[in-house]
C-alpha cells in the first residue's frame, strides 16, 4: 500500500492506514458477532433452558426427604395415654446401590423376619427407594446398622402405639403406617393430631456428602399436641371387662355399653365387645373395628317405654293413678296380637311400667297418639345423630309418624319398629336424670394446644327442655320402682345404691323372614345411679344372648357390676344401707392398667 | 517531569472499565473462594490475588511511565530472557497436576509462559514496525516471526500447557493478520495444516483432549467423566436465570460440583450468582474495553504503537472469548483463564501490564509533534 510509507505531515494516517481501520472494523464486527453468540448462548442457557438446568442442579445437589412429625397423643380425662407416637425406625433399600442383592437378602432376612426371596424381589426391577419393613425394633436396628450394608438405610419414623391395647380400641380407631387417622378418634381429630410432615431439603456436595445448609425445617415436633378425651380409662376397662364376662356367661354374639356423666353429658366409657386392638388392626376382622355403641342400631324394646310414659305424663294424657286393663297378657289389635311375658289384669300406670307390660304400653301409646309420641321421640334425640361427632355414627331409624298404622304406634310404645343406638338411648335416659333437659353428649374434653382449641370447637347445640321437671321426677320415682321389689330391673341394683332404670328384651327381626325371630333377642338395660343424685348413666346392650334372654337377667347384672365398681372409684357415697351389710368391692384400683403412662405430670 | 499532554491524552474510560472488570472479578472470586476464606481469613487465594493485583497496579503505573518507544530496545532481550526462563522450567520448574509450568522465585511461583504472551506481542510488534517490512510481507519475511513464535509455543506445549501455547500463537497470528497476510499464504498454510489434522488427532492429542473435542459435538457424552466440567458449568450457568441466585448463594460452587471454579470456570460462578445480567454486564465491560483499546490503536502515532495496542487487546479479547466459549460449552475445554477475573497472579500481572501499555500508547499519541 502506497500510503503506508512515512508521511510526516499526517502521522495518524501514516501509521494507521485505512486498511488497519478496516481490519479493526472487521475484527470488531467479528467480536460483536462472537459476543452476540456468547450472549445468545448465555441467554438460552440461563433464561430459556433455565428450568432444565435448575432441575439438574437440584437433582444433583438436593436430596429431599420428609421429617415425620410427631402425632399428638390421645389422653383420657385423667391424663392416661390412650394413643401415642413412639419413635421407631423403618428400613428401606435403594436397589440401584446394592452391589450384591442375593447377599443382602440373605443377611437381612433373619433380622427383619422376612423371607430372603421376597427381600430379593423387592430389590429387583425397581428404581429408587423401596420400603423393606416399617417400624422395626431397636434390636433389629442395631443389627442392621452393624451389617453396614450398601444401599440399605434406616429412616426414623413415628409409630402409633396404644399402650392399653384393646382398651377403647373401637373408639380410638387407628392410623395407617404413614400416620393418617383411618378410624375413630384418630380419624375424627386427624387435623388436630396430625401435622403435615415437613419436607426438608438437604444439600449434597460433589462428593455426595450431605451438608446441612438449610434449617431442618421448623421444629414443629411439638410434643404438647394432642387431645384429652372425656373417657375414663378405668371405667372403660370396667365396662369392657364386664361386657366380656357377660358375653362369655350368656354365650352372646356381641355387647356394648355406654357410661355417661349426666351432669356434663361427657362420655366416660364407650365399650364394645368383642374387643379390638388398634396396635394390630390389620389382624382384626374389619367388623370388629366398628364402634357398635354408635354405629349399630337395635330395637330398644321395653326400655323405650320410659319415653312413652314420660311423654304421656308430660302431656297430661294420663295421671299416676290412672288404671289400664292389661288384657291378661294377650291383646288383639287388628290382625296382630300383643303378648306380655306375665299376664296382668288392671294396673296403675307406674305398675305397668314396673312390670313392663307390653299391652299397657300399647294402650298408652294409642291414647297418647302418634303425633305427640313422635314429637317426644324426636325431642329425646332419637332418629338423629347424637352430635358427639364421632365418625360412622348412625342416625337411627324412626319413621315419620304420619306413616304409622295403629299397630305401628302400639308397638313403638314398647320399643319395636324403631332403631336406635346405645348412645342415643343413654342420652335420652340422661335427659330424665338431668331433670328433663336434653344435651348433646361429648367425648372430647380439650385440645392440649391452645391453637388447636378453635379447630375442635363445634357449634354447641343448646340444651333443650324435653320434659317438665316434675315429669322427670315422677318418672325417676317409677324407674326406681322398676328396679325394686317385683320390678324387672332388680338384678341391676348394686349394693348400697339406688338405681333408676329400665330393662328391655327386644326381639330381633330375622332378615330372612322379615318377622320377629322367636330365638334371637337383644338384652338391654339402661338407667342412672344414684337415682337421687345421678352421677352415671349406664346403658348395656347384649346382643343375642343364648342362655338367658331377658334384659333384667342378662344386661342388668352388667349394669350392677359396672356401677358397683364405678361409683366407689368416683368417690360417690352409697345412698342407702346395704340390706346384706356388704360393701361393694373396690376392685377398680387393681384394674388400673396405667402403671406407667398415667403419671403424666 | 510528566508532560501535561500525557495526562490530557490519558484514557480515563479505559481505566474506569479496567477497574470495573477488576471489581466484578474480585466479587466473583470472593464467592468462588468463599469456603477458603471462611477457613482462613488471612491465608487464602483471595488475599493472594489481591496482593497480585496491587503488584499489578504498580506495574500498570510503572509501564505508563516509560515511553513505549523505548521498549523497542528491550524487546529482543526480554524475549530471549523469557525463552531462557521457559527453557529452565522443565529443569527446575514446579510440577502441579502433572504439568511443569511454574518457576519459584523467593517463594513466589510464577508462570514464564504468561509473560511470553506479552513478550511475543511486544517483540513481533517491534519486528513488524521496522521500516523494511511492508504490509503484506513476502514469504521470507515471515520466517523470523514464525520462528519467534514457534520456539516459545513449542516450549510451552511441552510443559504441557496447551491453553497458553494457543494464546501465544493466537496473539502472534493477530499481529500477522494486521500487518497483512497474502491470501496465497493462507491457502498454503491450509494446504500444509489440513493433512496434519489426521496425524495430530491420532498421535499428538492425548485421549483426554480428544474427549474434550468430542464432548463439544455431543454434550451428553460421558457426563461423569470428560463431560463433567462442561456439564457442571452449564448447570451452574443455567440455574442462574435472569437475576441469578444472589451473591454467595450459588450451590454449584459452594457444594464443589464446579471444578476449577476460581480459575477457568470463574465465569460459571458469576453466571450462577448474578444471572444473565451479571454475564451481560461483564461482557459489556469487555466489549467496551475492546472498543476503547481499538480507538487507542487507531489514534496511535506509529505502527509500533498500533500493533502493540492491537496485540495487547487481542490477548485480552481472545482469552475472554475462548474462556467464555468454553464455559458455555461452545468450545472445547482448554485451560485458558478469564482475563482479570480468574485467579492467577502471573496472568493478572500480565494483564495489568497490557492495560498499562495500551494507556501508554494512548498518552503518547501526540508527543511525536513536540519532539
Amino acid at each position: 500500500m502506497s500510503n503506508q510509507t512515512s508521511q510526516p505531515g499526517s502521522p495518524a494516517a501514516v501509521v494507521f492506514p485505512r486498511r488497519y481501520a478496516l481490519l479493526c472494523a472487521l475484527l470488531s464486527g467479528f467480536v460483536l458477532v462472537g459476543f452476540g453468540a456468547v450472549l445468545h448462548k448465555a441467554f438460552s442457557l440461563q433464561v430459556l433452558e433455565h428450568e432444565f438446568w435448575l432441575g439438574k442442579a437440584r437433582l444433583q445437589s438436593e436430596t429431599t426427604f420428609r421429617i415425620p412429625v410427631y402425632r399428638g397423643s390421645v389422653l383420657d380425662r385423667n391424663g392416661r395415654l390412650l394413643a401415642t407416637s413412639v419413635h421407631q425406625f423403618s428400613v428401606f433399600v435403594d436397589p440401584s446401590k446394592v452391589p450384591d442383592k442375593p447377599g443382602l437378602a440373605r443377611k437381612l432376612s433373619p433380622i427383619i423376619e422376612l423371607p430372603a426371596a421376597s427381600i430379593e424381589a423387592q430389590t429387583k426391577n425397581r428404581q429408587g427407594f423401596t420400603w423393606l419393613k416399617r417400624g422395626i425394633s431397636d434390636q433389629q436396628r442395631n443389627l442392621i446398622e452393624r451389617l453396614q450394608l450398601e444401599g440399605v438405610q434406616l429412616s426414623p419414623e413415628y409409630q402409633r402405639f396404644y399402650p392399653f391395647g384393646s382398651l377403647a380400641g373401637q373408639l380410638l380407631g387407628f392410623t395407617n403406617v404413614d400416620g393418617k387417622g383411618l378410624e375413630g378418634i384418630e380419624k375424627l381429630y386427624d387435623t388436630v393430631l396430625d401435622k403435615e410432615p415437613i419436607d426438608c431439603s438437604q444439600l449434597r456436595d460433589g462428593a455426595r456428602r450431605r451438608i446441612s445448609l438449610h434449617d431442618q425445617g421448623s421444629d414443629d415436633t411439638d410434643q404438647a399436641g394432642g387431645i384429652t378425651l372425656s373417657l375414663d380409662a378405668v371405667l372403660q376397662a370396667i365396662a369392657e371387662r364386664e361386657l366380656g364376662a357377660a358375653v362369655a356367661a350368656q354365650g352372646a354374639r356381641a355387647a356394648e355399653a355406654v357410661i355417661l356423666d349426666p351432669r356434663t353429658m361427657e362420655v366416660l366409657a364407650l365399650a364394645n365387645w368383642p374387643p379390638f386392638d388398634p396396635n394390630r388392626y390389620q389382624a382384626a376382622a374389619s367388623e370388629d373395628w366398628r364402634n357398635r355403641a354408635i354405629t349399630d342400631l337395635f330395637e330398644p324394646g321395653s326400655t323405650f317405654k320410659v319415653f312413652l310414659y314420660a311423654a304421656a305424663i308430660d302431656q297430661g294424657t294420663v295421671r299416676e293413678t290412672d288404671r289400664f286393663f292389661c288384657e291378661n297378657g294377650v291383646y288383639r289389635l287388628a290382625r296382630n296380637t300383643i303378648h306380655d311375658v306375665h299376664p296382668h289384669g288392671w294396673l296403675t300406670v307406674p305398675e305397668m311400667l314396673m312390670v313392663s307390660s307390653n299391652v299397657g304400653a300399647a294402650k298408652l301409646a294409642t291414647k297418647l297418639g302418634a303425633g305427640k309420641f313422635y314429637q317426644y321421640i324426636q325431642a329425646f334425640g332419637f332418629g338423629q345423630k347424637s352430635g358427639i361427632g364421632l365418625t360412622g355414627e348412625a342416625q337411627g331409624l324412626v319413621r315419620p309418624w304420619n306413616e304409622w298404622r295403629p299397630i305401628d304406634l302400639a308397638v313403638t310404645g314398647f320399643g319395636q319398629s324403631i332403631g336406635i343406638t346405645a348412645l342415643q338411648l343413654s342420652s335420652a335416659v340422661a335427659t330424665i336424670a338431668r331433670g328433663g333437659v336434653w344435651q348433646r353428649p361429648t367425648i372430647l374434653r380439650r385440645a392440649l394446644r391452645d391453637s388447636d382449641q378453635a379447630e375442635i370447637r363445634r357449634a354447641i347445640q343448646p340444651a333443650r327442655r324435653v320434659l317438665k321437671a316434675s315429669t322427670a321426677a315422677l318418672l325417676t320415682k317409677w324407674l326406681i320402682k322398676a328396679t325394686g321389689e317385683g320390678g324387672t330391673g332388680q338384678p341391676a341394683v348394686p349394693a348400697g345404691y339406688q338405681v333408676a332404670g329400665k330393662t328391655g328384651t327386644a326381639q330381633i327381626v330375622d332378615p330372612n323372614t322379615g318377622t320377629y325371630s322367636g330365638k334371637r333377642y337383644n338384652a338391654v338395660f339402661t338407667g342412672f345411679v344414684p337415682a337421687a343424685d345421678p352421677r352415671l348413666v349406664i346403658t348395656v346392650v347384649v346382643h343375642e344372648p343364648s342362655k338367658s334372654i331377658f334384659g333384667g337377667t342378662v344386661a342388668g347384672p352388667v349394669f350392677r357390676n359396672i356401677a358397683a365398681e364405678a361409683l366407689p372409684y368416683l368417690g360417690v357415697a352409697p345412698d342407702r344401707d346395704d340390706p346384706n351389710g356388704k360393701r361393694s368391692p373396690t376392685r377398680w384400683a387393681s384394674l388400673d392398667p396405667g402403671a406407667g403412662p398415667n403419671n403424666r405430670q | 517531569m510528566v508532560d501535561r499532554r500525557l495526562i490530557e491524552n490519558f484514557d480515563w474510560w479505559i481505566l474506569l472499565v479496567f477497574f470495573a472488570i477488576i471489581l466484578v472479578g474480585l466479587v466473583a472470586l470472593y464467592s468462588a473462594l468463599y469456603q477458603q476464606i471462611q477457613a482462613s481469613a488471612t491465608n487464602n487465594l483471595f488475599i493472594r490475588q489481591v496482593a497480585w493485583l496491587l503488584m499489578g497496579l504498580v506495574c500498570f503505573v510503572g509501564f505508563l511511565m516509560i515511553d513505549y518507544q523505548k521498549l523497542k530496545h528491550f524487546s529482543l532481550w526480554s524475549y530471549l530472557a523469557v525463552v531462557l526462563l521457559l527453557l529452565l522450567v522443565p529443569v527446575v520448574g514446579t510440577e502441579v497436576n502433572g504439568a511443569k509450568r511454574w518457576l519459584s522465585l523467593a517463594g513466589v511461583r510464577f508462570q514464564p509462559s504468561e509473560f511470553m504472551k506479552l513478550i511475543i506481542v511486544l517483540h513481533l510488534a517491534n519486528y513488524f514496525s521496522s521500516h523494511e517490512i511492508k504490509t503484506y510481507p513476502r514469504l521470507k519475511e515471515f520466517v523470523v516471526p514464525v520462528l519467534l513464535t514457534a520456539i516459545p509455543v513449542l516450549l510451552i506445549l511441552l510443559e504441557p500447557d496447551l491453553g497458553t501455547a494457543l494464546m501465544v500463537l493466537i496473539a502472534a497470528m493477530t499481529l500477522i493478520y494486521f500487518i497483512g497476510i497474502r491470501l496465497k499464504f493462507v491457502l498454503i498454510l491450509l494446504i500444509v495444516t489440513l493433512p496434519m489434522i489426521w496425524p495430530v488427532w491420532n498421535y499428538a492429542l492425548k485421549p483426554y483432549q480428544k474427549e474434550r473435542i468430542l464432548i463439544l459435538l455431543s454434550p451428553e457424552r460421558d457426563p461423569l467423566g470428560a463431560g463433567y466440567h462442561i456439564r457442571q458449568s452449564k448447570i451452574a450457568i443455567g440455574s442462574g436465570k435472569l437475576w441469578g441466585k444472589g451473591f454467595l448463594n450459588g450451590t454449584q460452587t459452594k457444594l464443589r460440583f464446579l471444578p476449577e471454579k476460581h480459575t477457568d470456570f470463574i465465569f460459571s460462578v458469576l453466571a450462577e450468582e448474578w444471572g444473565f445480567l451479571g454475564c451481560g454486564l461483564l461482557l459489556s465491560l469487555f466489549a467496551a474495553l475492546v472498543y476503547l483499546a481499538f480507538r487507542v490503536a487507531r489514534r496511535s502515532k506509529d505502527r509500533f504503537g498500533a500493533l502493540l495496542v492491537i496485540g495487547m487487546t487481542g490477548l485480552i479479547l481472545w482469552q475472554m472469548v475462548i474462556n467464555i466459549g468454553m464455559v458455555l460449552g461452545m468450545m472445547p475445554v482448554v485451560g485458558i483463564p478469564l482475563p482479570f477475573v480468574s485467579y492467577g497472579g502471573s496472568s493478572l500481572l500480565t494483564l495489568c501490564i497490557a492495560i498499562g501499555l495500551i494507556e501508554n500508547v494512548s498518552m503518547r499519541r501526540y508527543v511525536f509533534h513536540s519532539r
